[in-house]
């Protein structure tokens, strides 16, 4: 304990001293303007940057990354809220609720509640990683294939948490999306299944041409389609902050999704994404007012966007400790280490000790930097709304389009991103949900690799789910939640789905 | 393949079969003989299915005469995850991949399929010295121009190139990567190419077999 402190010490005076800070805060810059662009993710950012990097030391190199990492988570939540288009994959689930909240006017509550609840994100899961880092890294390495497996499945019951109206309805939308996610090259084989000749579908249909399409360009078209345009939510200055009920509800949420993203970020594979999907589930089941979630609840908000950071620090957990890539960012980052010289590996806390804890310090400051700069932010971000909709949406479009192209140069993503936002509105027409479409198309080739890749340590024999104590538990844990929700069924009882159908059953009824 | 003008090869690194320490195999000779007994028992991960990790595993089955089971991951970063985590018994990767790990105890190396032992490594032997010459492969770098290049310009580019690779910042970058620098050119590189692109045509046409079964 005295020694670790000791050693931050050490790391602060290495994040403080001038040259690093200021790589921190140009990572966080680059991080927020990566997430803020609609299709540049992370990935796509580090990668591009990776080059210029070369030049500095090592320190400063990682530094500098590591902030466009969780700097990217940030901005990330920015479009999501304020025009329903998800900056990244991770703030999906922002759409949703962050969005609602726009409408009625608490676009700055949303942006605040969360940047401050990545802030507290970030920051308490950097204490984390600092002192839990060596046990959880030989933990996270037992998620083998079958354990990912049994979590995905977990993360499909999510599913069910994720519409509001007709279980139906969502089931079909989520079996239509994991159809969609099985386009591609079969990772076993690698046979192309449904690309009908066309090369660029081998690598699958991607998460931001679908997501940016079924959620932003839906909006967009189906604001165009109204005969009266609708009234432009003018933000004046004092709604700009949570209220103080808005922060009460949010407390919890920021809490719980801490640390389950910490925990989930741990898990080699793009966890990172997973977390906000279950935080979401997780915080309307436990809301008192389930029926609010879609519709502007702030807890959707403050959930996913905590998760989603802490994920990322709970992703350094095996790459800090193990020198093993958690997923295909610290991949990345594990690759910059070894050109600046740093053989990253069990031995990379002992024998570069300034490396580690300036990293580990350079983040707590990072953090800090990313709230001073989005907190300003949220004033100038949302005068956007006040762009009339004849200006805002063409320029957004021509965003949405320039973003999906940029990430793989391709034309092919730009077409998807269309035909999904077509889709999205005759599916918004009929009263389908999509947020389901997305995670089954995130999910379906995961869920497939893990599924396939087990049966292939088996030799085929499905008992290797059961074998395994953790994948057993996890698999157990999903069985629960599917009794628990047949219950209704024997009961007779409605529970608030179906009390919710009905309510708005009324409201539509004149 | 003749679409491109070859300019010189950069590196060459064969990959390095390991298996995690607490497994029972010391020597690469225990390990063929044991999956020989279990045919299909012992698993490899591999970055992908005919990636460059799978296909070095299948050269050595084939050299040696045994089957491997193959479960294939999305990279040679999640190759090396699953087998530290021990969900996989043995990986074929790059020696500056799992250099790290070797030294910290957690992997054991059993042989190379170089020509030569690894500079890094220097007590591991080759499968060539084992008596499998047929399980030869390289992880490799190198520079190619458009086929119709003139000759002048490729002349150029090729000096260029000589010179780069023998500047003292390059050879310190590429010996932090732990790569050895293998400068080729002009018929030693073509002669290389060709080797390899043969037996790597020769086991994507074994594996095909083996799958369409």
């Amino acid at each position: 304990m005295v020694e670790t402190l000791s050693s931050l010490a050490v790391g602060f005076s290495v994040a403080l001293s001038p040259t690093i800070l200021f790589y921190a805060f140009a990572g966080c810059v680059v991080g927020t303007l990566v997430g803020v662009l609609p299709g540049v993710g992370p990935l796509a950012g580090i990668s591009l940057l990776l080059p210029a990097t070369f030049g500095l030391d090592a320190t400063r190199a990682i530094v500098m990354l590591a902030g466009i990492y969780y700097g990217a988570m940030y901005g990330g939540s920015t479009t999501s809220i304020l025009m329903r288009i998800p900056g990244e994959a991770a703030s999906v689930m922002t759409c949703i609720d962050g969005y609602a909240m726009a409408r009625k006017g608490r676009a700055g509550a949303a942006l605040a509640i969360a940047a401050v609840g990545s802030y507290v994100a970030g920051t308490l899961s950097v204490v984390a990683l600092m002192f839990l880092a060596p046990p959880l890294a030989e933990f996270a390495l037992r998620f083998g294939p079958p354990e990912y497996f049994a979590l995905l499945l977990l993360g499909l019951l999510v599913l069910a948490y994720m519409s509001a109206g007709s279980m139906l309805k969502a089931l079909a939308m989520a079996a239509l999306g994991l159809l969609l996610g099985m386009i591609g090259i079969d990772q076993m084989t690698g046979y192309f299944r449904f690309a009908y000749g066309m090369v660029e579908l081998g690598d699958g249909i991607g998460i931001v041409p679908v997501a940016v399409g079924l959620f932003g360009l839906a909006e967009i078209l189906a604001t165009a389609g109204r005969p009266i345009p609708p009234e432009i939510i003018k933000p004046r200055l004092r709604e700009l902050l949570p209220s103080r009920r808005e922060w009460r509800e949010s407390a919890w949420p920021i809490g719980r999704g801490t640390v389950l993203g910490f925990l989930i970020g741990i898990i080699p594979g793009s966890a990172h994404i997973i977390s906000s999907f279950v935080s979401y589930a997780i915080e309307r089941r436990l809301s008192a007012r389930p029926a609010e979630f879609g519709h502007g609840a702030v807890a959707g908000v403050a959930g996913p966007e905590s998760a989603n950071n802490s994920a990322t620090s709970g992703a350094f957990v095996p790459m800090l400790a193990l020198g093993v890539p958690s997923g295909p960012i610290p991949a990345v980052m594990l690759a910059a280490m070894m050109v600046h010289g740093v053989s990253p590996g069990p031995l990379l806390i002992k024998n570069q000790p300034e490396l580690f804890w300036g990293f580990i310090a350079s983040m707590y400051v990072g953090n800090v930097v990313l709230l001073i700069l989005n907190l300003p932010l949220v004033g100038l971000f949302v005068n956007l709304l006040r762009v009339p909709y004849p200006v805002l949406y063409p320029s957004i479009l021509t965003f949405c389009i320039l973003g999906v192209y940029a990430v793989n140069g391709s034309v092919v993503d730009v077409w998807i991103m269309l035909a999904m936002g077509a889709l999205g509105y005759v599916l918004r027409k009929l009263d389908f949900e999509t947020a389901p479409i997305v995670l089954g198309v995130i999910l379906a080739p995961m869920i497939e690799m893990a599924l396939r890749q087990s049966l292939a340590m088996s030799d085929g024999r499905y008992s290797i789910f059961l074998a395994r104590p953790i994948s057993a538990t996890l698999l157990t844990v999903g069985l629960v939640l599917v009794l628990l929700s047949l219950k209704p069924l024997i009961t007779k009882s409605l529970d608030w789905r179906a009390r919710l159908a009905i309510a708005e059953k009324r409201e539509e009824l004149p | 393949m003749d679409q491109f003008a070859p300019i010189a090869l950069i590196s060459a690194d064969p990959t390095i079969l390991v298996v995690p320490a607490d497994k029972p195999w010391k020597t690469a000779k225990d390990f063929i003989e044991d999956a020989k007994k279990r045919p299909g028992q012992i698993s490899f991960s591999s970055s992908g299915v005919y990636g460059t990790l799978h296909m070095a595993m299948e050269l050595l089955s084939h050299a040696a005469g045994v089957k491997l089971r193959h479960v294939p991951y999305g990279g040679a970063g999640p190759a090396l995850t699953a087998i530290l985590g021990g969900h996989v018994d043995a990986l074929a990767s790059g020696p500056a991949v799992v250099l790290p790990h070797i030294k910290s105890g957690k992997l054991r190396p059993l042989a190379g399929w170089g020509d030569k032992r690894v500079a890094a490594l220097p007590e591991v032997p080759t499968f060539r010295e084992l008596g499998h010459p047929d399980a030869e492969f390289y992880i490799w770098a190198g520079l190619f121009a458009p086929k119709g290049t003139p000759e002048p310009v490729l002349a150029k580019l090729r000096d260029t190139l000589r010179a780069a690779v023998a500047e003292r910042e390059f050879k310190a970058a590429m010996d932090k990567l732990e790569t050895p620098i293998a400068f080729k050119q002009g018929v030693e590189f073509q002669r290389f190419f060709d080797a390899d692109a043969k037996r790597l045509a020769d086991g994507v046409r074994k594996v095909g077999k083996v799958e369409t079964k």
